[in-house]
């Protein structure tokens, strides 16, 4: 494990043979078989390596494209496609070339032409001027000239080459047209113009859309008498939208202005807004002259594109000008100068505004109340105020709710007026916008004579109320009947709502101990919503004067808490119990919880059994929660007509988003089940798309479902690896492979116990809460029935998982007398770190899941063995050594020896020592270089210590052959007792090289390495001619 | 003498002041002259929902257009059914555009043609109606922003939620998470947190398919016209109808066809509506050239620091996730808010400047609506930035929002104006 190097990372040059000596097909199909990347790392890792096999394995990429009709291209168009969009990334450039030549190569072998198509679309990414000339061979194509065109028009630098071949066309060609626009050549111009001359609908459609981004003055003198014969509307040439904006980019201003004056004249109303524009723009001296003309224009398209043109072409000045002459203009057009007054935010205008509002025009008025309301200020407010007794006050209203600045002087004005209606909306603004200061004048006007006046002021109280005036409107409250009850126990509420609910809680108990109508506190008290109100409102509903309005109440409470409460409500009263569990699930809903307690939580209320439309809102939620327990709940409800939909969205829900229940039978009936549902739905209506993508969804997750899933539990079955998913409740064990395994914390109520046990580990949750991590399970068979002890439970599901596959000695092995370290299902034979080793699939693999830290050491110790094991890397880069004759926790590489076990070929080893290479007894032998190949291939090694003889053997080769006390011709620490070590290759201290004995150990934590097939052949118990006979075959 | 000629008529005397539609019939009368007429260009699945396939007194339905004949007779059929209306049938749009009774177009048709159409429409003098997403690519934007200002025409974007309707999860309409936001009540800069955790569901169900074997074109498809500007690819069913968005040469899955709804109301509320983020950056598995795939995250920054966090499939934050977090406050779904009595402060205050939401008033009108061209855009911008960095699997670009083009980034910058199929160009 011990790596001390210069870590060079960076491409690795291309070449025939990569770092890994690799080919560049090896590479290539490497490559392939890790698309699509998952994550960006993995990305680039792959594009990098594909892009740096450079032309050779990019044409060979290209070459491997098949026919569209018979070949699934999917990866090698991920790799392509991905590869040059890799390279055209900042900082990528050295890679460029040679993915283009590739693409290039692979243009010209492809016979298919939908992947010529497509490698031209590639091409079209990353060309380059020279290969305009392969874009062009395709122009005569009747089925490649589009893609040649759109290459042609993305790629920079052909400008003289596209000239050409326009001047070498022998008719007009719409293709080359379009190049010439897309890329705005000027030089194309004259061209275009001669090719008019000749050209049909078509092409000229074309050659005006070029002209139209690549001409001047020319273009616009030879567009125009055209465009003039058409009034300049729109046609199939599209030859005035052309001319248009020609003129529209044009800087010449005499010109724009002569055009101009032609178009407003035209009979299009959008032609002449295009027109009016220029007009302004070309005219500046005149425009404020032109903008008060527009003004009088009848067409209201017109007139509105001089207002929103005026600033602009005129200057912020025109806003006054404008104002200043609207009077004159018809209401139509005063209309629209208001609106632009007050989109534009005009201040300084509003005394004409105001004015305006007083017109008999309401459209007028209300426009100019609108705008008075988006300028704000002082006068704004009192003239909208003015309006509120009015016919406009709607509109007058409106606009002060959304007044620009403070209303509150403006409504305590209103609120003094002697017109009711004024006073009605004046009432309704406090509120709306809690004008306290208003309190007062509203109290006042709740005793008005006027009933209209007083039951609006009774509706405004909530809105101007506070905390301190509680004491009043408890009074009124206390005092009142009819409709104001409910008026003024909003007031009350709102009163008591900035304050914490065990205050409101106090503040209410108090009101209620002298009350008469305790009933009238309910609503303030659900509102207080503590578990003293709680308490206290279900008090009232047992013994209350108004067990209705208590229960209703408890219905209102924002509470969490109120659940359990909710619960019992449903269960004892038919009558409400779907009004109690609508309220429940919202706040269900609403609980921050994992899924498991959500669905216990949903299951059980469901169960009561409420009305269709209330249980197709729990098996909604229920699938929300995406667990296999809710989707067992929820497939029961497939067969009722009322909730087979909802039921059918959840199963697809949870299947579709829990991987892992994607298998078993019963997911797959379920799924299948849901299917059919859909399918009917779409049978009944078949406009209803929803239902027809639910299916097609459906088919896909139906090919993703493996075999394995959930299945109810066998009782008679011996398990070995397995998940376990069981509802329980009580106190009590779990028993697996014969032995306890697991204590269960005691539930009052359903609990959900799921278990994972795998090889020697355990894992399990109980509600989503961990209650084991990767515990080791000590001892027991190897597979036993799986037992809940002590507790109640329902609703058991196994799903059985993969046998761990269990390494057993061959027999020559066995008669030689070896034993098996690692059978692949446990690690009892190991001490120290077994929290990064894990068993997995019958491998120990070193992961970083768990935390962890420290070595494995076997529990006996060792001195002359021969150590037989298979290793695998599964990420590039990996580092783990064997140590040998080493102790607990300390650096086996010097105290003890340590062989090396590192992906030597990595690209960061490049500047490795050659002491650290795999199969080197660290820093004292130099090994044989290894060429693993690919990763995540197993590979053979033996380890022979006998004494100073070391030999290490990978996959038949021998690499280490040594006598290490030779090595370091004696000398394993300092002679001089200094730091440096002459005689070791690391120039290190060894001071445990020499050890007699000790652990065998799996040095490092770095995830990623798998060991397999352990066994070791203790030498040291062995007559000794056999050992030596069979060490050294 | 029919309504146009009756129009035309009016509109060259010009003498004639209208009486306000309330008092010459009543509250919901319309008068001949205020009422406007529309034909819908795309009559499949969106075209023809109850909420666009529509006529009334104040819009009458008058053309469809379909390049599908099956989708082209059923509408006929159903406009009869619905409004005993023989409406004009057409398959080619360019004809239902020069139809000078139509005053507004409809497009709903799939987004590689969104951008055309509506230059063709403003061309032609009329207004637009167009579904979301607006564009399929920046660059089609600007030029839709080009021609509608040109031409002077009222275009709505057809997206809701800055103005009216339950935003998803909040459980509250836009209004008073915009008061909020601009109370400062939350501090600045805000992260905003778009995710199923907050009841923002992405329609990952909209990926395509990697392999499609070449299939006839079935005889009432006019599929050549169905591809339009997009690049000719062998026909199979997949690529066409209601899955279409599953192709990156007509869409881009999920989060074109949900992004602008989710994504329009938070431009509003940040007030970035004349802006663009200058980032985005995107968590995702790599992308195939022409199916779309799905994604994990997609990050966008603004040069003040606000964010935009979009969690995607498998990515959803587990528990509880604000909305919205600023440096003082957060907001929950629900409008759960760390503020306390948080809806008693913000009504103290003014409502957001009103914003205009009936279409039909804004065209007789002339004003903007709500969501137009511009913001619409703006909207769009963002969807179409995630889009670019997914298809091209770059896990950050860097935007310019004053160019709009993407910074140091030719590739990236080459999906913003992309050439089309001929005939057609923008």
């Amino acid at each position: 494990m011990l790596i001390v190097v210069s870590v060079v990372f960076g491409l690795t040059a291309s070449a025939q043979l990569d770092s890994r000596n690799r080919t560049v097909e090896t590479v290539v199909i490497d490559n392939l078989g890790q698309l699509p990347a998952q994550n960006a790392r993995k990305y680039n890792q792959v594009m990098d390596e594909l892009a740096s096999t450079g032309e050779k394995g990019i044409t060979l990429l290209a070459g491997m494209l098949g026919p569209v009709a018979t070949t699934n291209n999917a990866t090698f168009e991920y790799a392509l496609n991905s590869v040059v969009d890799y390279v055209t990334a900042a900082g990528k450039e050295s890679l460029r070339d040679g993915v283009r030549k590739g693409i290039v190569n692979g243009l010209a072998k492809a016979a298919d032409k939908d992947n010529k198509a497509f490698l031209l679309t590639q091409l079209q990414k990353i060309a380059t001027p020279s290969e305009a000339g392969i874009f062009e061979s395709y122009l005569q194509d009747s089925y490649l000239q589009d893609y040649a065109v759109r290459g042609l028009a993305a790629l920079p630098g052909i400008d003289t080459k596209v000239i050409d071949l326009m001047k070498a066309a022998v008719a007009p060609n719409a293709g080359l047209a379009y190049i010439a626009g897309f890329k705005k050549l000027q030089a194309a111009e004259p061209i275009l113009i001669n090719w008019k001359k000749t050209a049909d609908t078509q092409t000229q459609q074309a050659i005006n859309s070029a002209l139209a981004s690549c001409g001047g003055a020319a273009a616009i003198a030879a567009l125009q008498p055209e465009a003039a014969k058409l009034s300049f509307g729109d046609d199939a040439t599209g030859v005035s939208n052309a001319y248009l904006t020609l003129l529209n980019n044009c800087d010449n201003n005499a010109t724009v202005l002569s055009a101009a004056k032609a178009l407003v004249k035209a009979k299009s109303p959008a032609v002449r807004c295009a027109g009016l524009q220029m007009l302004l723009k070309s005219d500046s001296k005149n425009a404020a002259k032109n903008i008060l003309a527009a003004l009088k224009d009848p067409c209201r398209q017109y007139r509105t594109t001089a207002l929103d043109f005026a600033k602009d072409a005129a200057g912020d000045g025109i806003i006054s000008t404008v104002a200043a002459k609207s009077k004159g203009l018809s209401a139509d057009a005063q209309t629209d100068v208001m609106r632009w007054l007050g989109n534009n935010k005009a201040t300084g205008q509003i005394d004409v505004v105001n004015a305006a509002m007083n017109s008999a025009n309401s459209e007028l008025a209300a426009a100019a109340i609108e705008a008075a309301g988006r300028i704000g200020g002082e006068k704004a407010l009192t003239a909208i105020v003015g309006q509120l007794g009015g016919a406009n006050a709607a509109a007058a209203s409106q606009a002060l709710l959304a007044f620009n600045g403070d209303i509150k002087d403006g409504v305590l004005g209103a609120l003094a007026s002697s017109d009711d209606k004024v006073v009605g909306e004046a009432l309704k603004l406090a509120s709306a916008r809690r004008i306290s200061s208003a309190y007062g004048k509203v109290l006042d006007l709740t005793k008005s004579a006027n009933p209209t006046i007083k039951d609006a002021a009774l509706d405004a109280l909530k809105g101007v109320v506070t905390a301190d005036k509680f004491g009043e409107i408890n009074q009124l409250l206390g005092a009142s009947s009819g409709t104001a009850t409910a008026k003024l126990q909003e007031a009350a509420k709102s009163a008591l709502h900035s304050l914490d609910a065990d205050r409101q809680f106090s503040t209410i108990g108090n009101a209620m101990a002298t009350a008469k109508n305790a009933a009238l506190y309910y609503p303030l008290l659900a509102q207080a919503g503590n578990s003293a109100s709680i308490a206290k409102l279900m008090q009232e509903y047992k013994n209350g004067a108004d067990k209705t309005a208590a229960y209703n109440a408890l219905l209102n409470v924002d509470n969490p808490e109120i659940i359990p409460t909710l619960y019992n409500l449903a269960k004892d009263n038919a009558a409400g119990k779907d009004a109690a569990l609508a309220r429940y699930l919202s706040l269900a809903n609403a609980v921050p919880a994992t899924a498991e307690a959500k669905y216990l939580l949903l299951s059980k209320a469901l169960a009561l059994n409420p009305s269709a439309r209330v249980q197709n809102a729990f098996i909604k939620a229920l699938g929300e929660t995406q667990t296999q327990s809710a989707l067992n709940v929820v497939t029961k409800y497939l067969d009722q007509t009322a909730t087979a939909a909802a039921a059918a969205a959840a199963v697809k829900t949870i299947i579709g988003k829990n991987e892992a229940l994607q298998g078993g039978a019963l997911n797959k009936a379920a799924l299948s089940k849901a299917q059919a549902v859909y399918a009917a739905i779409k049978a009944n209506n078949p406009s209803n798309a929803d239902a027809g993508y639910a299916v097609d969804e459906i088919k896909l997750l139906a090919g993703k479902m493996g075999e394995r899933g959930y299945a109810d539990i066998d009782n008679n079955k011996e398990y070995e690896n397995f998940e376990l998913l069981v509802d329980y409740k009580g106190a009590g064990s779990l028993t697996a492979r014969g032995i306890e395994v697991l204590s269960l914390p005691e539930s009052e109520d359903w609990s959900t116990l799921y278990v994972k046990v795998v090889n020697d580990r355990l894992n399990a949750t109980v509600n989503g809460s961990a209650v084991a991590e990767n515990s080791i399970i000590k001892g027991g068979a190897p597979a036993g029935r799986v037992i809940l002890n002590g507790v109640q439970t329902r609703a058991a599901q196994v799903k059985e998982l993969a046998s761990t596959p269990v390494f057993t000695l061959s027999p020559e092995e066995k008669e030689q007398g070896f034993e098996v370290l690692f059978d692949g299902r446990s690690l009892e034979k190991w001490h120290g770190n077994t929290t990064s080793y894990v068993p997995v699939d019958g491998n120990i693999y070193v992961t970083a899941h768990y935390g962890g830290n420290g070595n494995l050491y076997t529990n006996k110790k060792y001195s002359d063995f021969i150590y037989r094991f298979e290793f695998c890397f599964d990420v590039v880069g990996v580092n783990n050594g064997i140590g040998l004759r080493t102790s607990d926790g300390v650096d086996a590489a010097y105290e003890g020896m340590e062989i090396q076990v590192l992906d030597n070929m990595a690209d960061i080893y490049r500047n490795l020592e050659p002491y650290q290479y795999h199969g080197s007894v660290y820093g004292i032998h130099v090994p044989v270089k290894l060429d693993f190949g690919p990763i995540r291939k197993w590979h053979t090694e033996e380890i022979i210590a006998k004494g100073d003889y070391i030999k290490v053997t990978v996959d038949s080769t021998v690499v280490t052959e040594c006598n290490i006390r030779e090595a370091c011709q004696g000398h394993n620490v300092a002679p001089d007792g200094g730091h440096v070590n002459p005689y070791t290759i690391d120039h290190k201290n060894h001071p445990g090289l020499f050890n007699k004995d000790g652990y065998i150990s799996f040095c490092g934590h770095g995830p990623g390495v798998m060991f397999r097939n352990v066994r070791i052949l203790d030498l040291s118990q062995q007559p000794a001619a056999k050992g030596k006979k069979k060490g050294k075959k | 003498m029919d309504r146009r000629k009756f129009l035309k008529t009016m509109g060259s005397i010009g003498l004639f002041t209208i009486v306000p539609r309330n008092v010459l019939g009543g509250v919901g009368y319309i008068a001949p002259s205020d009422q406007l007429t529309k034909g819908i260009i795309g009559t499949g699945g969106i075209g023809m929902s109850s909420s666009h396939f529509s006529s009334s007194k104040a819009c009458r339905l008058v053309a469809v257009c379909d390049v599908d004949k099956k989708h082209l007779d059923n509408a006929v059929t159903q406009g009869k059914n619905l409004f005993d209306e023989d409406l004009k049938a057409y398959d080619d749009f360019r004809d239902l555009i020069s139809n000078s009774g139509v005053d507004i177009v409809h497009i709903a048709t799939p987004p590689h043609w969104h951008a055309i159409m509506a230059i063709e429409a403003a061309k032609a003098g009329k207004d637009v109606w167009c579904e979301k997403p607006m564009t399929r690519t920046i660059g089609e934007g600007k030029a839709v922003v080009e021609a509608m200002k040109r031409y002077n025409r009222i275009f709505r974007l057809n997206t809701w939620f800055r103005f009216k309707d339950t935003f998803y999860g909040l459980g509250t309409t836009v209004q008073p998470l915009k008061k909020l936001v601009d109370s400062g009540m939350l501090g600045w800069p805000l992260k905003v947190t778009v995710s199923g955790a907050n009841g923002f569901a992405w329609k990952f169900f909209w990926v395509g398919k990697e392999h499609l074997v070449p299939q006839p074109v079935p005889s009432n498809l006019n599929y050549d016209m169905w591809l339009g500007p997009a690049p000719f690819k062998p026909y199979n069913a997949h690529r066409t109808h209601q899955t279409f968005r599953g192709y990156w040469d007509y869409d881009g899955g999920g989060l074109t066809d949900m992004g602008q709804h989710y994504l329009d109301p938070v431009q509003y509320l940040l007030g970035k509506d004349d802006t663009s983020p200058v980032k985005v950056e995107v968590d995702a598995p790599q992308q195939h050239s022409d199916a779309v795939g799905t994604w994990r995250k997609i990050v966008y920054t603004y040069a003040d620091g606000c964010q935009i966090v979009l969690e995607g499939e498998g990515y959803e934050s587990k528990g509880k996730v604000p909305f919205i977090e600023g440096p003082k406050g957060k907001v929950f779904r629900n409008f759960e808010c760390s503020i306390p009595d948080v809806m008693n402060k913000i009504a103290e205050l003014p409502d957001p400047a009103p914003q205009r939401t009936d279409f039909l008033e804004c065209v007789r009108t002339r004003q903007k609506f709500a969501l137009n061209e511009v913001n619409g855009h703006r909207s769009c911008t963002l969807v179409n930035m995630g889009a670019v960095a997914l298809r091209l699997n770059r896990k950050e670009l860097s935007f310019d929002p004053v160019k709009q083009l993407f910074v140091n980034d030719d590739a990236a910058n080459a999906l913003i104006d992309q050439p089309m199929r001929g005939p057609w160009h923008l």
